[in-house]
């Protein structure tokens, strides 16, 4: 008890320092600020009952993962949740007797114990300089932050604890529904009010972990709520297949995420695509259209894409760089021929593709508008100011970080006002990009200036 | 880097390593590269201009390259000297060269600028604003990695 009361005490000091930094500066909101991988954090301090070193946690089987164990607080079982594991970040390891620190919240009713790396202080702050959440700050989940703000040039996420920790959690209510009608053996209603974690989300959180590991797709905000949609249909197919809800191996996620994948994916587009592709160009723009096919594959997207353009805007100069970073797929592209069964016919009539043998391939002028290349989103290039940039089912495939990145050289490389086509259940959250209303062909515009 | 390009590189290096050293050669797995990279410690490198701009490494280790120009002369080398240099060197231009003949065939227009050579440890190359397409070959005497990094002139 008596460390206790001197990490309260320090903690009063530091506080009256800041707070006599700042005395000019109105003063409504105050964090304990604390540190995890490396970062610096905030959490409310109205939600945080006390700051406490405990080591030697009670671990209790079948809870996830990221639960520690559970803490006697003065005679209070309270749960501890590990949050480095929780937000899949490297774990540390303790040494045997080395004690964690400790944060006790105060959520809702229930008191949990949450680990972080180290406890720092209170920060005393302006609540209207806290700026709002921003999906590319943190590798943090984005539902999971209230907030950012910069204290003496350094940069604080504010943690929403009743979304992480509340009973409340962030999830649609269908899912849940899904779940307890199917009449699951585990007595979902039992679970429900000890833990403060769902059967659903652990569901959730596992498939976002498999989906990482086996197909190397990041489930954020940018294709949550098509992963949450499908995670349901998935639970009532696995149930009547009599199989577990959970990927198991490859095969499983790629069965997982056939639907994720936009239309006419690995095939020349068909009249339905083509019609709503076109609804989205811009009829003004008609003298020349630079574009960039991001990850196409074989090029059967590509060759959609000039044909529809050339068809469009015969007039117009039309230059279409294709890229992909799977050397195989990209090195037939080139060549690629096609059965008279897999040609719509709006190309039949175009004049673009010339019979070779049984097949048909693009004639030699219609060629020369396309450049396929070997090349990796993540890396470098040079290519001209664009108009057009298709990235459909890219941007998934990637982590936070690499997307940030490939968003930044999309945003570089692309026109003011120009055009980003992703993929049919992806949605783009970041700043800069405004969608496009209306069109059921998920584009953005680009609104630098 | 457009894949018209990729193939030509790749055998005209197997095919001239192959003919000037008469053992098995075998080629690694193609990859992407865009961040500085290490060099062995004997580089040579050519410039391509044209249609083109960019240019090719051939990145080798000491030991390696001495045993290369031991066997192109026909001697036992020890030491890496202006005969092994100039041996390299004309070995990248040999490879480059043949490369650039098959793109003519398929009428792409690449022009050569002489070769140079580079020795020394610890040393690093960092494109920017172009990735390195990186091929590498294996052989008795050592790897060789091709280093190829081209963009078309806007």
């Amino acid at each position: 008890m008596s460390s206790l009361e001197k990490d309260f005490a320090a903690i009063d000091i530091e506080e009256s320092e800041v707070e006599q930094d700042e005395k000019r500066a109105k003063v409504d909101f105050k964090m304990v600020t604390f540190s995890l991988g490396g970062r610096a954090y905030g959490i409310d301090i109205m939600r945080v009952k006390e700051i406490s070193k405990a080591g030697r946690f009670t671990v209790v089987p079948n809870t996830p993962n990221y639960v520690e164990g559970v803490h006697n607080l003065r005679g209070e079982i309270i749960p501890v949740i590990n949050l480095r594991r929780m937000f899949h970040l490297e774990e540390l390891t303790r040494k045997k007797n080395e004690l964690a620190n400790v944060l006790i919240l105060r959520i809702e009713e229930s008191i949990v114990g949450v680990i972080v790396d180290r406890i720092d202080n209170v920060i005393g702050l302006d609540s209207s300089t806290i700026q709002p959440r921003h999906p590319l700050f943190t590798d943090i989940n984005m539902k999971y932050i209230h907030g950012i703000v910069e204290v003496e040039e350094k940069l604080f996420v504010i943690l929403d604890v009743e979304k992480i920790f509340g009973s409340d959690r962030d999830l649609s209510g269908d899912e849940i529904h899904v779940r307890r009608t199917m009449g699951t053996d585990e007595a979902p209603e039992k679970t429900k009010k000890a833990a403060p974690l769902k059967p659903a989300d652990q569901d959730f959180q596992f498939i976002t972990d498999t989906l990482k590991t086996f197909s190397r797709f990041h489930v954020d905000a940018l294709n949550a709520s098509w992963v949450k949609q499908r995670l349901a249909d998935w639970k009532k197919i696995r149930q009547s297949e009599k199989k577990d809800v959970q990927l198991e191996d490859p095969e499983d996620a790629l069965n997982f995420l056939i639907p994720f994948y936009s239309p006419c994916n690995g095939m020349l587009w068909n009249h339905e695509y083509r019609d709503r592709f076109v609804s989205l160009l811009n009829s003004g723009n008609t003298s020349a259209w630079k574009v960039w096919a991001v990850g196409t594959g074989q090029g059967q997207e590509a060759y959609s894409i000039t044909a529809i353009l050339k068809l469009q805007f015969p007039e117009a100069r039309i230059k279409v760089w294709a890229c992909d970073n799977d050397l195989l797929s990209i090195s037939s592209a080139p060549t690629m021929s096609f059965a008279p069964e897999m040609i719509p016919e709006y190309l039949e009539k175009s004049g673009f593709l010339k019979e070779s043998g049984k097949n048909f391939v693009f004639g030699p002028e219609f060629r020369d508008l396309l450049y396929f290349e070997y090349h990796d989103a993540r890396h470098a290039g040079t290519l001209p100011e664009l108009d057009l940039i298709v990235a459909r089912d890219l941007l998934s495939f990637f982590d936070l970080h690499e997307r940030q990145k490939i968003l930044a050289d999309f945003t570089e490389k692309l026109k003011p006002g120009g055009l980003l086509i992703i993929g049919e259940h992806e949605e783009l959250t970041a700043p800069g990009w405004k969608k496009i209303e209306g069109n059921h062909i998920a584009g953005y515009t680009n609104e630098k200036n | 880097m457009r894949v018209e390009y990729i193939n030509p590189f790749v055998e005209a290096a197997f095919s001239v390593l192959k003919e000037v050293l008469r053992i098995d050669i075998q080629r690694g797995e193609l990859y992407l590269k865009s961040v500085s990279q290490p060099v062995l410690g004997v580089t040579a490198i050519v410039g391509l201009a044209g249609d083109v701009e960019g240019r090719v490494l051939f990145d080798m280790g000491e030991s390696t390259a001495i045993k290369i120009a031991s066997s192109m002369n026909g001697e036992e080398m020890v030491k890496f000297d202006e005969l092994a240099k100039a041996t390299i060197t004309e070995l990248a231009n040999m490879i480059t060269a043949q490369a650039v003949t098959k793109l003519h065939e398929l009428g792409f227009e690449f022009d050569l600028t002489p070769p140079a050579i580079f020795t020394g440890d610890n040393m690093e190359v960092t494109d920017t604003g172009i990735e390195a397409l990186i091929v590498p070959i294996e052989m008795e005497y050592g790897k060789i990695e091709i280093n190829v990094a081209v963009r078309e002139k806007n």
